[in-house]
């Protein structure tokens, strides 16, 4: 029989925080423009020159401990992480090795089977990002724009066993980071980096096996397939008897296998110390107070509301996925929309597919939420039909008319008047009796094309709802007359 | 030979506002004294720009204690556009564009810089033999030590060029040197000063120092240049406060101590007799003068616990010189990164600055760490806590500086030290717990200066000043100048 | 901890980015006998060992925080002035082969 093994699973994430300037130095931390532009001294280590930490950067990581329900460090304490390499101008970097920021916290994901599982969180941690490399064919060049760029290290504890689970707590981290506006999140520009830590061991066994690591993971997806790939590998070597061995390993895209990056041998020594030029900061609890009190709502906070709007899970995860997204929907809320369930039509339906076709986002759209809110109230006072509705939609989307302007010019007015939908079901019932027929006879087609009838004799402009209300009156129920 | 620049700031200032001389021409004096002089003092010069500086001024107001008046600095403070190379080949080349706070507090106030004064490589160093412009000579006798590692300030205010001179103080690098040249050599409290600009030797023991001709100066200057800076985490928020008031106004405390096992020490019979003179006089001064016990084996333990904790600080903060964003290219045509690196910093270091950053490198290894580099600083904490028992009874601690004459330079020896007198060592106690601490004359011995130190609480530096000036009043012994004849 | 032998001696000064010239290798073994004596000293102080480690030479702590302002950063002329190693706004060196954690090539 073949062995079980059990994975075990630890994710590393580096967090870039979009603050104005770096984390210890005033540089504009907006790196991407012209090579070298964007220094303060620090950055280059110019012999003298000091760290000083940015509050900012204090308080988004603040947030993000208190979204993980972390026990947050009332004292900020820093240390040096000592190696030579030409990103690293110092020859060491600052980090926060023996006193992180934020301890002991957890995330919750929801897996693709609706089970819902809890990861911890060991740690997340304050450092400084590297300089930026370009290679060449036989030099490289160094740009010292990203030197100092703040990052925020989130070590979660090996509670994950399988790649979708590492994916989704990935895909959670991103979440949170996004929602607090503390960081783009985006693993395909590297400001949100995943490194991973893999090992297997035979169902039942208390002790755990070698580990490898992975890195250079450019996608969530890719999260999921990298861990399941390292998950078959290191199974097929011990079925065959062959030990894991350590090393770190990369994510080949192309061939969707993990590949050998180095073996791990004689790990560096980083000689971590304190670093004695940041004296120890005591956080003023105003500023704590503060920092966690102006956090945004968080998806977990968005998620009960809108299932308690009657969303489906579907419907609330794809509205999540931007930020953007589930705001403009709450403004509508706000503003007096009645439906959820119709809004996120209109707006994930039908209001994205036109922006993804024209390459724009929410904020180019031509009308205002109110308008939006206006239109979605005169569909659901009756007025017009959906199909009404949806073309109204597409001018508001094109020209940015307002909808009442669009209803009086299209005479749209939907017909809701009870004794003229009488008069027209009567009219169709009597032109179509083989179709009455039918339907009592048990072909539940007929009724369909009844209500279309109805509508194509009314230019569309018939209450359908009402009309197939008042045919069912007229014709009964569908197979009443059956054999 | 100087008309003026062998006075005193508060000399050449009552001269300077009363118009009695220009700033240009104390400017040109110091000029000259620094083409006269003898002892290899003197890295990147600017007298050029001094002499702009100088002419732009036309008036010194009383309060304006230090305009006009020309200083030199070590070569680890930035200053911009003038070369700075901590005396070391790696940073041959280099010129900051930013001035160390220090100096930018010094230029608003309107003193004058004319030069970088040579040091021990890095500030590694107690001899002044260590640069790479070779040795600075003790004024008082070229065949002994000035003592490092701020060797040419020293040189420079005792030959009478300057009044007054920067330096930094890591384990004694101002206060000893300051005893070899019959100088008052002041080290701050720790954050008192800002270091921002500083190059960094060990910066948990780093501190600005300086060098005057007597104490009122000294407390001048550190009025000048105290203070919190937002460009330094480790600089304190606590008030400026105007510390020639300390001085003149005899501000001062009254509980004087030595250590037993320091007094017992001391064999040499005329040091003791001018030591106790002191402490005589400062009883009849109405000072109370008291013994405290200070454990020897902690004594012991000063040596050690410097050199462990500075060379693994260092080794860190002189990783960025790699000859890739300053400081000379690599030579021999590396072919990696690392080939890279290793030449620049095989060319740049010389043999003592690796030999001492291997140890405290190893020192920091996570296997060694526990053993070498925390008990090193478990052992400082022991030290400190102690010498905080010292000061909740007594308020001023008062040693010799030296217990002998400066060592003659061909009998030096740079190596690790097998037997350490914890004599020699006394003065980095006020680097452990960041003492404000102050040398200044206490006799001449063989001809040569011999200095008395007195270290006081964290942020007493005025009282320090007070006391200084009582001592200087019992011996008698200040504006020394040793000039060529 | 670890013992300390030539080779020891020459992987620190390696990990550090320079070679030793000849013969210093012996003179800093000799001084690590001084060093290692010195250790053991300072292990026999009463009281040592239960210390707590001291970084800062006493225990004022700070409050202020930058604000997250960003300065106008120095002209990339400026920054690079003194780079004796450079190809226009860049800084070059030889092709970087490999990662930080790279062990340095024997």
């Amino acid at each position: 029989m073949a062995t079980e093994y059990i994975p075990t699973i630890g994710v590393e994430i580096h967090v870039q925080l979009k603050t104005k300037s770096k984390m210890f130095s005033s540089a504009p931390a907006t790196y991407g423009l012209s090579p070298n532009s964007e220094t303060m001294p620090l950055d280059l280590a110019f012999p003298g020159t000091m760290p000083v930490v940015n509050k900012e950067a204090v308080a988004f990581a603040i947030k993000v401990c208190e979204a993980l329900h972390m026990d947050i460090a009332r004292t900020l304490r820093f240390d040096r992480k000592n190696y030579f390499y030409p990103d690293l101008t110092k020859g060491y970097q600052i980090t926060q090795q023996f006193d992180p920021i934020g301890k002991g916290g957890e995330v919750e994901i929801t897996l693709d089977s609706g089970e819902k599982k809890t990861i911890h969180v060991e740690q997340a941690h304050l450092e400084e990002d590297t300089a930026k490399q370009l290679h060449l064919a036989d030099i490289s060049f160094l740009n010292y724009n990203r030197a100092g760029v703040p990052l925020l290290e989130i070590v979660s504890l090996p509670d994950m066993h399988s790649g979708e689970e590492a994916m989704k707590y990935v895909e959670a981290i991103r979440e949170i980071v996004t929602y607090l506006g503390v960081s783009d999140g985006k693993m395909e520009d590297g400001s949100m980096r995943c490194d991973t830590n893999i090992s297997i061991a035979p169902k039942g066994s208390d002790k755990l096996g070698t580990k490898c690591e992975c890195k250079n993971l450019n996608t969530i997806q890719n999260i999921r397939l990298a861990v399941d790939y390292e998950v078959k590998r290191q199974a097929k070597l011990l079925d065959c008897g062959e030990p894991v061995i350590q090393e770190t390993r990369r994510f080949d895209e192309g061939k969707k296998e993990t590949v050998m990056m180095r073996k791990k041998t004689n790990a560096i020594d980083y000689k971590y110390f304190r670093e004695p030029n940041i004296v120890p900061i005591d956080l003023d609890s105003g500023f704590l107070y503060d920092s966690i009190h102006s956090m945004n709502k968080l998806p977990s906070a968005y998620r009960k509301e809108l299932h308690e709007d009657g969303l489906n899970d579907y419907q609330v995860e794809s509205l999540l996925r931007e930020r953007d997204d589930v705001l403009y929907f709450e403004d509508c809320l706000k503003l007096g929309a009645k439906n959820p369930v119709t809004l996120w039509d209109f707006l994930m339906v039908d209001i994205k597919a036109w922006l993804n076709k024209n390459e724009k986002t929410l904020s180019d759209l031509r009308f205002q939420k109110e308008n939006l809110v206006e239109l979605l109230t005169l569909l659901g006072n009756g007025k017009i039909n959906s199909k009404q509705a949806k073309e109204v939609l597409s001018e508001m989307l094109e020209k940015g008319s307002l909808p009442g302007d669009v209803v009086k010019e299209k005479g749209m007015e939907q017909i809701s008047d009870s004794s003229l939908i009488d008069a027209l079901v009567k009219d169709v019932l009597g032109k179509n009796g083989q179709s009455v027929l039918d339907w009592q006879q048990g072909h539940d087609h007929a009724l369909g094309y009844l209500v279309g009838q109805v509508m194509k004799t009314s230019h569309g402009k018939a209450n359908p709802s009402m009309a197939k209300e008042k045919i069912l009156a007229a014709i009964g129920k569908c197979g009443s007359k059956k054999n | 030979m100087t008309k003026w620049m062998n006075k005193s700031i508060a000399e050449l200032h009552a001269a300077l506002v009363k118009k009695e001389v220009t700033s240009l021409e104390l400017v040109e004096d110091a000029i000259s004294g620094v083409q006269g002089d003898t002892c290899n003092s003197f890295e990147a010069l600017c007298f050029e720009e001094a002499r702009k500086e100088a002419g732009k001024i036309t008036e010194v107001k009383e309060e304006e204690y230090l305009k006009g008046i020309p200083y030199v600095a070590k070569d680890n403070f930035s200053t911009a556009g003038i070369e700075t190379t901590a005396s070391s080949k790696i940073l041959e080349g280099y010129v900051p564009f930013f001035d160390a706070t220090v100096v930018s507090k010094l230029r608003r106030a309107g003193m004058i810089l004319i030069g970088k004064s040579t040091m021990d490589e890095l500030a590694m160093g107690g001899t002044g033999t260590t640069g790479h412009k070779g040795n600075t000579l003790n004024p008082y006798n070229p065949e002994r030590i000035i003592g490092g590692s701020s060797c040419g300030s020293a040189a420079a205010v005792s030959q009478g060029i300057v009044p007054m001179a920067l330096g930094s103080d890591t384990g004694d690098s101002v206060r000893k040197p300051a005893s070899n040249a019959g100088l008052v050599g002041f080290k701050a409290t720790w954050g008192r000063i800002s270091r921002y600009g500083l190059f960094p030797f060990a910066p948990s023991l780093d501190a600005v120092g300086y060098f005057t001709r007597n104490v009122l100066d000294s407390a001048y200057v550190l009025s000048a240049i105290a203070g919190h800076d937002k460009n330094d985490m480790s600089s304190s928020s606590r008030k400026n406060e105007k510390y020639q008031n300390y001085v003149l106004q005899k501000k001062t405390l009254k509980k004087v101590g030595y250590f037993k096992a320091v007094m017992d020490s001391i064999s040499n019979p005329r040091i003791k007799k001018a030591y106790l003179e002191v402490l005589d006089g400062l009883k009849k001064k109405g000072y109370e003068v008291l013994s405290y016990d200070y454990p020897v084996e902690l004594l012991d333990a000063l040596y050690p616990t410097y050199m462990i904790i500075s060379c693994a600080e260092s080794t860190s903060n002189n990783a960025n010189l790699d000859g890739i964003k300053f400081g000379p290219a690599a030579k021999n045509s590396p072919r990696t990164w690392q080939e890279y690196m290793t030449e620049a910093r095989t060319a740049g270091f010389t043999d003592l600055i690796k030999r001492r950053f291997v140890i405290g490198s190893f020192s920091l290894l996570s296997e060694n760490q526990e053993e070498m580099f925390c008990r090193a600083q478990k052992a400082r904490r022991l030290i400190v806590n102690e010498l905080n028992k010292f000061f909740d009874q007594i308020d001023y601690l008062i040693v010799p500086a030296a217990y002998s004459i400066p060592k003659k330079i061909s009998e030096l020896s740079t190596k690790w030290s097998t037997k350490p007198d914890f004599l020699d060592n006394i003065l980095t106690i006020g680097n452990f717990g960041g003492n404000p601490s102050l040398t200044l004359p206490l006799l001449f011995e063989e001809g040569m200066p011999i200095g008395l130190n007195i270290t006081g609480r964290p942020f007493e530096d005025g009282y320090v000043f007070s006391l200084a000036s009582a001592v200087e009043e019992i011996t008698g012994l200040k504006g020394l100048v040793k000039e060529e004849k | 901890m670890i013992k300390v032998t030539k080779d020891v001696i020459d992987t620190c000064a390696k990990s550090l980015m320079f070679r030793l010239s000849p013969g210093q290798d012996d003179l800093i073994y000799e001084e690590f006998n001084t060093v290692l004596a010195q250790i053991d000293f300072l292990k026999s102080i009463k009281g040592v060992d239960e210390a707590d480690p001291m970084t800062f030479p006493y225990s004022e702590h700070q409050k202020i925080l930058r604000e997250d302002k960003p300065s106008k950063p120095i002209d990339v002329a400026v920054a690079l002035k003194n780079s004796n190693t450079k190809l226009g706004n860049n800084v070059k060196l030889p092709k970087v082969v490999g990662n930080a954690n790279d062990e340095v090539d024997e």
